[in-house]
């Protein structure tokens, strides 16, 4: 318990510090609180994004999915996480260019300019929250849970959920974006840390990773191959799963927000690689404790398998640390997308987007947070649901924000309004209200396929004309 | 110019083949370099993909 409050101290400590340190240099400044316009360095811009980017699934969900579905987990996360890299450099110079050029602040100011009636802008929004409020407010739910169960005292789920979005609420509050990319960089490098610290130790005591590897052959061999013991890891899931993926830089507003930080359209190319090294090393360590996992603890439910590699093979200073990492990870990702919410949100209404009020925004990310919190309380399996394929959801408005950024041209409502009834449908199949597949293919890849046909061809027609 | 889009076109290449299941589904569990050949083949493709982006982020000329 001891260490938990002193590395806990530290924690708390550093996000203090950074918050004010971007209070400093914010200046007071609508525009530096809201959006950080005046840039961040390419270096703190990577680490943010990939904190962001990953969240407590890396430290959870990653090596159980290792543990149950075997190695093609790699290709699932690893090669995807990787490849992302390109679609930054794509999209990402394209974007902050655009940005740049035409003086917009984000994806929302990007839609008002280009389509002629508000309907993509509803399209978009409704996407960000329908599929990003339940992700953070699962996240919170089950790191809170996680919490409880690891740490000695009886210290209940809300207490830890309602301490972290308060402490979130805290420093967004005085430092704004740049505070939440500061205290990014601390959560990604305790990430990082951690998860590397628990692999090393796990493989050592383990014998090294060839042993792992030879039990695993004895023992569970469908770990070895796709589609795995469970037949998850087939063609079709993985390439679904990719091109969710792929989306995220472009659809997710706390990712997008952090392209549009960067100081000028020079910086993305090496953010991209920043971020896909990043990703590589991150994930590597990942592999050796879900193999270790499937060995040592094949029967184990995810938590307790977690609580026994992360806490109880370890030495005290090392689960204590593990445990911060935990909430480290999930209060980057959720401060994040809070944060983008409130600031998409209100970009979305401005009239005057060089007049933009920051006490707007934070009085709407004190609400979605609150909401958040509401929600964590109450959890349904419909909002689980949601989390669960926000990735795939969110992909179906891709399209649309492209065919947005390439397009000169005013564009009509016809890539909105079919973006819109793809997201309808696919939220109506993930209620299990329509089949989830259509003559064998899978919903989501089907729905990805229309919108994807739709904006293609949208732009092809405007630009023939 | 060119170079940059042979880049991209191999790229994207490189996570059609990985992902295609004659790849996916013919790599069983066998010894590849003393370690699974399916974890051989994702980190190669991974690797390959990293020192794609870096000789295209070389080839835009940016900075840091």
């Amino acid at each position: 318990m001891s260490w938990i409050i002193v590395i806990g101290l530290i924690y708390i400590s550093a996000l203090v510090y950074s918050a004010y340190y971007a209070k400093r240099i914010n200046s007071d400044n609508a525009d530096e609180i809201l959006l950080a316009r005046s840039g961040v360095p390419t270096l703190l811009l990577f680490l943010s994004f990939s904190a962001t980017l990953f969240s407590t699934f890396t430290l959870i969900g990653v090596p159980d999915f290792f543990r149950n579905h075997g190695l093609a987990t790699w290709v699932f996360i690893g090669v995807s996480d990787v490849a992302m890299g390109f679609i930054v450099l794509w999209f990402g110079s394209k974007y902050r260019r655009v940005l740049e050029a035409e003086g917009l602040r984000g994806v929302s100011s990007l839609l008002k300019s280009r389509y002629k009636s508000p309907i993509a802008l509803f399209v978009y929004i409704l996407g960000i929250f329908v599929f990003l409020a339940p992700y953070v407010t699962i996240q919170i739910k089950g790191i809170s849970g996680i919490a409880t169960a690891l740490t000695p005292g009886d210290i209940p789920s809300w207490i830890w959920a309602f301490g972290m979005l308060f402490l979130i609420l805290m420093y967004s509050w005085i430092g704004g974006l740049r505070a939440i990319m500061y205290s990014d960089v601390v959560q990604g490098l305790v990430l990082l840390m951690v998860i590397w610290v628990v692999a090393t130790t796990l493989t050592s005591d383990f014998g090294g990773l060839t042993a792992v590897f030879d039990n695993v052959r004895n023992n569970t061999p469908a770990l070895l191959e796709a589609p795995g013991p469970k037949g998850l890891m087939s063609a079709q899931f993985l390439i679904a799963s990719f091109i969710a993926i792929m989306w995220m830089p472009i659809t997710q507003p706390q990712l997008t927000t952090r392209v549009a930080a960067a100081k000028s359209p020079k910086e993305i190319p090496v953010m991209a690689l920043g971020i896909s090294v990043f990703a590589f090393i991150i994930l590597l360590p990942t592999i050796a404790i879900g193999m270790i996992g499937a060995v040592a603890y094949p029967d184990l439910g995810a938590s307790e398998f977690l609580a026994k590699v992360l806490v109880e093979q370890q030495t005290p200073l090392i689960g204590a640390l593990a445990i911060v990492g935990l909430l480290a990870a999930a209060m980057s990702t959720a401060d994040s997308q809070l944060f983008a919410l409130g600031s998409e949100s209100q970009l979305s209404t401005a009239k005057d987007e060089t007049k933009l009020n920051r006490s707007f925004t934070r009085i709407l990310v004190v609400l979605f947070a609150v909401g958040c919190f509401a929600l964590s309380q109450i959890t349904s399996s419909e909002l689980v649901s949601l989390a669960r394929v926000s990735f795939a959801g969110t992909a179906l408005i891709g399209p649309m924000i492209l065919l947005a950024l390439y397009s000169t041209k005013p564009l009509t409502n016809f890539s909105p309004l079919i973006t819109g009834l793809c997201l309808i449908f696919f939220l109506l199949g993930n209620l299990s209200l329509i089949p989830m597949s259509l003559l064998g293919v899978r919903l989501d890849l089907v729905l990805m396929a229309l919108t994807t046909l739709v904006a293609s061809s949208e732009y092809f027609i405007i630009n023939q004309r | 110019m060119k170079i940059t889009k042979l880049i991209d076109c191999i790229a994207v290449l490189v996570c059609v083949l990985t992902m295609s299941p004659i790849v996916l589904e013919s790599s069983g569990g066998e010894i590849l370099f003393g370690y699974p050949r399916l974890l051989v083949l994702g980190l190669l493709s991974s690797i390959t993909l990293l020192a794609l982006l870096f000789i295209r982020v070389c080839i835009s000329g940016s900075r840091i």
